[in-house]
């Protein structure tokens, strides 16, 4: 009965609350009738979420998920090699591009680092996987977004285990030579935290002051909404308040607390506009952004008014998409880097019977123009992709780029109204 | 005790004008008759009229995400307020009044301080003994006994109360026991109007007086379950309403 019980649950759950009574296109009481046989008839949990699986994936939306309770129950702290929490880690940072899953950051004094990995090397196999040319071959026939993600997850999947042990890796390097290296995998920085039932997170945030031609410029970079990280962003802008000009780097950042948009976003606007608007099936709500007027040490400071650039990539996700795409509707920002995800619909997750997450949908989002950002995600201002030869140079393009710009950039004028919405 | 009176004719005689027909039909009681039936059975007018403050502690749970907290709230006469809500992975969400401000500070948008349209709301409709049942008649255009209906699974009267400024709602009475249990608000937040759905519960006695232990809130989809298990009265400090440093440094003019 368990099957079926939580089959019925999920599918009642989405009947209830997803905001489209169309379903986008699905005939929801034709697919339960389709599906729930096969639920019944489920004698495992993989026959069963293989169904569930099934089912949120005929709505071709984002944020539709079954979450292992296995995965989503594991307590901070806990060393499981699961996705996103604190599991070991080498140290690097990979990307698709170009034909290639290249390495496009190494984590100063990481294991990786200590091994010489450099920036622009090429992965081409993990452990026993040829993760590369198995890449390789699905290029052209998948969307280049989905590909990227694909990587991101195999490199991963691959890379990430649990403390203390190691993964042979073989790379290509600069001058086209293979390298093979065994990286221990070890538990690097960040804050590990867990929200509500969404599985562990490590929450990570770094800034830094760069002099261009004279000009100060602030860098934040953050892997993660998620509140943890407020306190850090403030501190942050604190010690960057006086830059000419910010860049924010959420290349990678999946998503997380969409209400972090809001008091993020307030560094950067002297008036409360939104920065989208949240539509549920019942009502609608305004994300608000709430300019800040108090620094860390509770004086009175005025917003940022410089110029800001965000740089982003196709694992820019969720909350970083409605991020960008409404401070680019309100021309506030100026974006940099990739197209994104297109994966941007504010969701929750909830518990089923058998112990797994939901994870769902339960609204649209459109910023300020009106524009989703699901589907098409976020279209750089100006498109910059991460190149190899410039990584091996030791440049990052996206990130140099965007700073360039913020170093010269005249202040922009005040954002007072949004362009569609009330 | 004048100003309930006063709320209650007003109110009375709205409803005369308003439902001539559904009064003979239904045998509706009179405002006045829902509100004192409520002030009765949790301790009476007299007994409410004494305290001066209220502090409640438990626990908010959304038991569908998985997420809970820890709840402190507290009110005082006339019109104070202060809410504590802290949720793991999350961290601190707070809210207060002191009769003229109304602020609110989180980690997701940090602090900030109610205007226009949002602070006349949240001083329209402070009031300490508000909470008890009992209303300030100049706060409201008209109070009605529109229907006797189904509302938290009971049979109830439904009280449409109109404010002059603020989210006017429906409040809910229990018919066997006379006790109020829920409304229908819309709240002006800084996201815009929010339809409110509550329902209250679970009463015991605190001292003299019998308090909702369980409350029951539909917001945005999303169904949220605050449980009292500490309530007491009188204990209140007025530094409690004091403004945090950072809405002291957003008050104070540049």
């Amino acid at each position: 009965m368990l099957p079926l019980a939580t089959f019925d649950t999920a599918w009642s759950i989405i009947a209830r609350t997803h905001w489209d009574t169309t379903y986008n296109g699905v005939n929801w009481t034709a697919l339960r009738d389709s599906l729930r046989p096969r639920a019944a008839a489920a004698a495992t949990q993989g026959e069963l979420r293989a169904v569930l699986q099934a089912m949120v994936g005929s709505l071709r939306q984002s944020h539709f998920d079954i979450i292992p309770a296995e995965v989503s129950d594991v307590a901070v702290g806990g060393a499981e090699a699961v996705e996103g929490s604190r599991a070991g880690q080498v140290g690097l940072t990979t990307r698709w591009s170009e034909g290639l899953l290249l390495v496009t950051d190494v984590e100063a004094g990481s294991p990786a680092a200590r091994a010489g990995v450099q920036a622009g090397w090429t992965v081409e196999q993990i452990g026993a996987d040829t993760v590369a040319a198995r890449l390789a071959r699905l290029a052209g026939s998948t969307d280049p977004r989905r590909l990227a993600l694909s990587a991101y997850r195999l490199a991963e999947g691959g890379l990430r285990g649990a403390p203390g042990t190691s993964v042979t890796v073989r790379f290509r390097d600069g001058a086209e030579q293979a390298q093979v290296r065994t990286l221990d995998r070890a538990p690097i920085g960040g804050t590990e935290v867990k929200y509500g039932n969404l599985p562990p997170q490590l929450a990570d945030l770094s800034w830094e002051r760069r002099t261009i031609d004279g000009r100060r410029v602030g860098v934040i970079r953050f892997n993660i909404w998620m509140p943890v990280l407020g306190r850090a962003f403030d501190v942050a802008m604190d010690s960057l308040r006086d830059s000419d000009g910010l860049v924010i780097d959420i290349r990678g950042n999946f998503g997380g607390v969409a209400g972090m948009a809001m008091g993020i976003g307030g560094h950067m606007v002297d008036s409360a506009v939104p920065v989208g608007i949240m539509t549920t099936r019942a009502q609608s709500m305004k994300f608000t952004m709430n300019p800040r007027r108090v620094n860390t040490a509770n004086e009175r400071v005025a917003p940022f008014g410089g110029p800001v650039a965000l740089v982003v990539d196709a694992l820019s996700v969720s909350t970083s998409e409605i991020f960008a795409g409404g401070l680019q509707d309100l021309s506030r920002v100026r974006v940099f880097g990739e197209q994104t995800a297109g994966q941007a619909l504010p969701a929750v997750a909830e518990r089923l019977p058998n112990g797994d997450i939901l994870y769902h949908a339960i609204a649209d989002f459109r910023g300020p123009s009106g524009r989703s950002m699901e589907g098409d995600g976020v279209i750089p201002d100006e498109v910059v992709r991460p190149a190899r030869a410039a990584l091996l140079r030791g440049e990052d393009p996206a990130l140099d780029r965007a700073a360039a710009w913020a170093a010269t950039a005249p202040t922009p004028g005040p954002v007072t109204r949004p362009r569609v919405l009330p | 005790m004048q100003q309930f009176t006063r709320v209650i004719a007003a109110a009375f005689t709205v409803t005369t004008l308003a439902l001539p027909a559904l009064a003979g039909a239904q045998a509706l009681p009179s405002v006045t008759e829902v509100f004192d039936r409520h002030i009765a059975a949790i301790g009476g007018r007299e007994a409410i009229m004494q305290l001066s403050s209220v502090q409640q502690k438990g626990t908010m749970e959304m038991a569908a995400m998985g997420i809970s907290a820890d709840v402190v709230i507290a009110m005082a006469k006339p019109n104070k307020s202060t809410m504590t809500m802290s949720i793991p992975g999350l961290g601190e969400i707070q809210q207060g009044f002191n009769g003229e401000v109304a602020w609110g500070n989180d980690p997701m948008s940090g602090p900030r301080i109610s205007e226009g349209a949002e602070l006349e709301a949240r001083k329209a409709s402070a009031n300490f003994h508000e909470s008890f049942g009992i209303y300030d008649t100049e706060k409201f255009t008209s109070i009605k006994v529109l229907e006797k209906t189904q509302y938290g699974g009971e049979e109830a009267y439904k009280v449409e109360m109109i404010r002059k400024v603020g989210p006017s709602s429906m409040a809910y009475f229990s018919v066997a026991s006379g006790l109020f249990i829920g409304s229908q608000t819309t709240a002006v937040t800084p996201m815009g109007s929010m339809e409110i759905n509550a329902v209250a519960g679970d009463y015991k006695p605190f001292g003299a007086i019998k308090m909702p232990t369980k409350l029951s809130q539909s917001q945005a989809g999303q169904d949220i379950m605050i449980t009292f298990t500490d309530i007491t009265f009188d204990g209140v400090k007025d530094d409690a309403f004091a403004l945090p440093p950072a809405i002291q440094a957003l008050v104070k003019k540049p």
